[in-house]
């Protein structure tokens, strides 16, 4: 890894700052565009975040291709765990992209993203151990973290579903109230075939779902029919 | 006057175009001293094309190649 000037590091903290908080689409694209091309691995976190955050498609396919070429093999232990924790959305990233892989710059992205995954499996799972606060975008971790593959709070939860929902969207969007109902309808389709989305909902409860239908302009009694169809095909 | 302290005043342009094209040539003169006021462009500066062309430049003067020519001059 390139050691960066003092400037250097300048530049990535501030475009960091103005990918998460620009409110137009062709600024963060550009900035996404930047990180990458820099190729400083203190962005990670920031990029992970605007994945799970940002509301526009185009700038988390940005955000995708400025990770995938960020990510190396020789990550610190600290990144390795927040990619860990982040597994299973680049996971279904992964999947998406090899949905659609007919664009020609997406083999590459796929065989890093893969590659990521497939160094990760091969990681033996640890414990690590921290001694000073950790701020990252799985919130405020302090003492001892130990890494689950399942979430444990309600907020890590709903956000490991907003990102499923967010790539459902992309196909369905929920304009009209025609709109929304078909929406809700593939989501109950994928309810019944994803066992860890049941698994994540019925733990979430109805808490989940609140947190879950207001951004998408869905009432909550609707979200309240994923929770029971979660519950019907419990295995 | 070197390139840098000819093109900087231009960054207080009233005209976003002028503004603009300020920021591409920082980007393109490869002189790492230019990243203070281009981080203040792409935060503040209220026209967003101006705040595109910004990020461009930052990318283009903090991408490691710029750093070992950094390093290498200042050991």
């Amino acid at each position: 890894m390139a050691k960066f000037s003092p400037y250097q590091e300048m530049a990535v903290a501030t475009l960091c700052q103005s990918l998460l908080t620009d409110a137009e689409i062709n600024v963060r694209c550009r900035v996404a565009q930047a990180l990458g091309e820099i190729g400083n691995e203190v962005a990670i976190p920031t990029l992970l975040q605007a994945l799970n955050a940002d509301s526009s498609p185009e700038v988390r396919q940005h955000v995708v291709q400025a990770i995938s070429r960020l990510f190396s093999p020789n990550l610190s232990d600290r990144l390795i765990d927040l990619v860990e924790t982040h597994g299973d959305t680049i996971e279904i990233i992964v999947k998406n992209l090899a949905e659609r892989a007919n664009n020609e710059s997406l083999p590459d992205i796929l065989n890093n993203l893969q590659q990521i995954l497939k160094n990760m499996s091969e990681q033996p799972k640890v414990q690590m151990n921290f001694n000073a606060p950790v701020s990252g975008v799985a919130g405020n971790v302090e003492g001892d973290l130990i890494v689950n593959p399942t979430p444990k709070t309600l907020a890590e939860a709903a956000q490991e579903i907003q990102q499923l929902l967010a790539q459902l969207s992309q196909a369905y969007p929920t304009n009209t109230e025609a709109e929304k109902q078909i929406f809700i309808d593939q989501v109950d389709t994928e309810i019944q075939t994803n066992s860890r989305l049941r698994s994540i909902l019925i733990a979430g409860g109805i808490e989940l779902i609140k947190i879950l239908c207001p951004p998408l302009g869905i009432p909550i009694e609707m979200g309240q029919k994923w929770l029971e169809t979660a519950q019907k095909h419990r295995t | 006057m070197t390139k840098l302290a000819t093109i900087l005043p231009l960054l207080n342009s009233d005209d976003a175009t002028l503004r603009s094209q300020a920021v591409i040539t920082l980007g393109q003169l490869g002189d790492e001293q230019a990243i203070p006021a281009l981080c203040q462009i792409l935060l503040n500066d209220s026209n967003p094309e101006v705040r595109s062309n910004a990020a461009d430049a930052l990318g283009k003067l903090a991408r490691p190649q710029t750093a070992i020519a950094y390093q290498s001059i200042n050991g």
